[in-house]
């Protein structure tokens, strides 16, 4: 026994040789960087109504926060890019230095929180997201502003890639009758993003019934009137538009059949399976958990429960 | 991507940097330890690409868990250590289960590179033993982790990792007299 004692301390045993490369550094960063923002994100969704009770929420989340966040995820995990923002409302003030840019290089995005439904809306200048110069924002960056926020909506959330292109100084306006709103989409269409989300409202607030695009077209329903999606955005980006309804809500009969999904297009473009495979790709990862699928009916419930100033109605697909 | 001389940086300071939102710079802390962590993931599961599997478990697990980590504790090395081994051990456990259970030696056939072993007679024959034997051949010899912590990176009493170092050597002696 003392021998092999011996042999043990004295003559450590060598390993086998092989070492790993670069190449596994890389591999597992990118590990990392997909687990951390998965495990953000589960642990964001698991807020929701209907959730996962296995993790810690960070804290409840808005249905607008939750849209923003898994907009992010999907975009940092399964590479898909995503332009968001919500409607912003005439009091929201954004066109008014919306971007700082601050002597160090540094972006400071206003956020501005008014026109949120049923909230506390601190003063906007106490609101902003910093995003280091050169630097994407993250489900991390989200996180920290949602955090502070509480309860609160976010107005707008640019991801990643987007905030360089948002312009300076003002941001685009749209006037409809009386009122005018700003809707930064002409902007957001130009930094190339995969999709466009635009997270509408609930019962009571000011935008409540949005389409999805379907066939060749799409519409907007903006106070009871259609509104071409191509008068919105002549360059024709690809746009889905999320409607949050069914965070609140116990799974719907009208939730669209995973065919009904595929055969979603825009301007001739398929549409549905990319997104039907970006869900999945996180529904893969997250082993088809409640909090999925209740992140689940943000995308699937989409259509059928956009909702019209007057209530609720079907939307029906353009011909 | 963030580059940064990996040696001029202390381990506490790195890994409050990393907390404080710089992921890159975990970087530094994989490739300080893959190798290492690599090998002794390696002893236990006997499988190169299993073992590189591990690893990187161990490396994710590490960092999603930063915050938990306490380096008045432990070092980052021996708190890695310790995932690795439970990332290794559950693994055997849900694909080898009698592997576990059996005091038996495991057969198996050895890589090529294990013939570079410097003593490869008891290299072969440490190779052979049970996986919890052969962990606690590698944690208190080669990585001289102290029976309490083997014990924790186990997760059994110190007196299991006690009979098992006494089983595996004597298992040893009989395989090389």
């Amino acid at each position: 026994m003392k021998d092999i004692e011996s042999r043990l301390s004295e003559a450590p045993i060598r390993p086998p040789r092989r070492t790993l490369s670069a190449h596994f550094t890389d591999r597992t960063m990118q590990a990392v960087r997909t687990r951390s923002h998965l495990s953000l994100w589960r642990r964001l969704v698991s807020g929701l109504p209907g959730a996962s009770k296995g993790e810690q929420p960070m804290h409840k989340l808005s249905k607008t926060a939750a849209v923003a966040s898994t907009c992010a995820i999907l975009a940092l995990t399964a590479g898909t890019t995503f332009a968001a923002v919500q409607w912003l409302q005439p009091n929201a003030k954004v066109d008014q230095n919306s971007i700082t840019t601050l002597p160090n290089g540094n972006k400071r995005v206003w956020i501005n929180l008014e026109s949120c439904q049923g909230q506390d809306t601190p003063a906007p200048s106490s609101h902003y997201i910093e995003i280091k110069a050169g630097a994407a924002v993250t489900p991390q960056d989200i996180a920290k502003y949602l955090e502070a926020q509480c309860e609160s909506d976010l107005l707008h959330v640019l991801f990643k890639d987007v905030i360089p292109h948002y312009p300076k100084g003002t941001v685009p306006t749209i006037k409809f009758g009386q009122d005018q709103y700003y809707f930064p989409y002409a902007t957001l269409k130009a930094t190339g993003k995969d999709f466009m989300v635009v997270d509408i409202g609930l019962n009571g607030e000011t935008f409540t019934d949005v389409t999805v695009p379907v066939d060749t077209d799409a519409r907007f329903y903006l106070k009871g009137k259609p509104i071409a999606l191509r008068d919105l955005h002549p360059g024709k980006e690809l746009t889905l538009v999320v409607h949050t309804k069914a965070l609140n809500q116990a799974y719907s009969t009208e939730t669209l059949r995973p065919d009904e999904i595929n055969k979603l297009s825009l301007n001739g473009m398929p549409i549905g399976a990319s997104i039907k495979g970006a869900i999945e790709h996180v529904y893969d990862k997250l082993e088809a958990n409640k909090a999925m699928q209740s992140s689940g009916q943000l995308w699937t419930n989409l259509v059928k429960d956009a909702k019209s100033p007057d209530g609720w109605r079907q939307v029906t697909p353009l011909k | 991507m963030i580059r940064i001389k990996s040696m001029s940086i202390d381990e506490p300071g790195l890994i409050a940097r990393i907390m404080n939102g710089e992921q890159d710079s975990y970087r530094i802390l994989v490739d300080r330890y893959k190798n290492d962590m690599y090998r002794h993931c390696y002893f236990i599961v006997h499988d190169e690409d299993i073992a590189e599997d591990m690893a990187q478990e161990a490396f994710i697990k590490a960092y999603l868990h930063l915050g938990r980590f306490d380096h008045r504790k432990a070092s980052f090395k021996t708190w890695l250590y310790t995932i690795a081994t439970r990332e290794c051990l559950t693994y055997l456990r849900r694909s080898q289960p009698l592997h576990l259970d059996e005091d038996d030696l495991v057969p198996s056939t050895l890589a090529p590179t294990d013939q570079l072993a410097r003593d490869s007679e008891l290299y072969n024959a440490v190779m052979q033993l049970a996986p919890r034997y052969r962990t606690v051949i590698s944690l208190y010899y080669w990585h001289n982790y102290p029976y309490t912590d083997i014990a924790k990176a186990m997760d059994v009493p110190v007196g299991s990792v006690r009979g098992w170092l006494h089983r595996a050597k004597q298992q040893l002696k009989e395989a090389l007299s």
